[in-house]
């Protein structure tokens, strides 16, 4: 069963092309990464081209975790010590 | 249940280095591999890894729910706050301390800053988690 699972998904993938799009934004960010000042092109890419979409996803963790607080009894017993 | 001493010495001797670990990724988020999450997750095991040998009772006498919180939310703000400065510069978002010699550690501006910020912001929230999740499991 797995071997059959194994040569299903092999003559899937396999024939699929893997070469890279090269499309005007890669190329823009190859080009242009003096424009931020940092080396790391995939911190410039996170903190500065797309920053926007880094603080939405800080603010899916902070809605999710406080969530999460929230179901699990919030400020009831919240310092076990003083149970 | 009780971790046996070899795990809660080792513990408290690896949890420092992480804690290391971590803020050195972030600092340097802008010029090697790493950044602002994941540095913080690494934040937020060195805590983690206390709280599973020694109990959630006795973490939280160092790191309170109350101080896990506030960091979280005070770090969240002023990320937004950074933002809207940019406004005042330019545009929202702008990178308005931008400077130094590319590839140094002081250079890129609010990039650093806000990495920073992220690192503060997933570690608290990770730990934040992970002390919700443990709080009614307490048979120590």
């Amino acid at each position: 069963m797995a071997i059959l699972l194994v040569i299903i998904l092999a003559s899937i993938l396999l024939p699929l092309d893997y070469s890279r799009e090269r499309s005007d934004s890669y190329d823009y960010y190859v080009t242009n990464w003096e424009d931020v000042g940092i080396s790391n092109v995939v911190a410039a890419i996170l903190a500065d081209w797309r920053a926007y979409d880094t603080l939405g996803e800080t603010v899916v963790l902070f809605t999710a975790v406080y969530g999460v607080y929230i179901i699990l009894g919030g400020e009831k017993n919240e310092d076990v010590s003083d149970r | 249940m009780r971790m046996s001493p070899i795990v809660r010495n080792s513990s408290r001797l690896v949890s420092p280095f992480l804690v290391a670990y971590g803020a050195y990724m972030i600092v340097n988020g802008h010029i090697t591999p790493g950044g602002g999450f994941q540095g913080g997750v690494i934040l937020a095991v060195g805590v983690i890894l206390l709280i599973t040998s020694h109990g959630y009772k006795a973490v939280q006498e160092t790191f309170s729910v109350k101080l896990v919180k506030l960091i979280e939310s005070q770090a969240l703000i002023l990320i937004i706050a950074i933002s809207i400065t940019g406004l005042f510069f330019g545009s929202y978002f702008y990178n308005f301390l931008k400077g130094g010699e590319p590839g140094t550690l002081f250079s890129g501006g609010t990039v650093v800053l806000f990495n920073i910020l992220i690192g503060l912001e997933v570690g608290a929230a990770f730990t934040l988690l992970f002390y919700m999740l443990l709080r009614w499991t307490e048979i120590d």
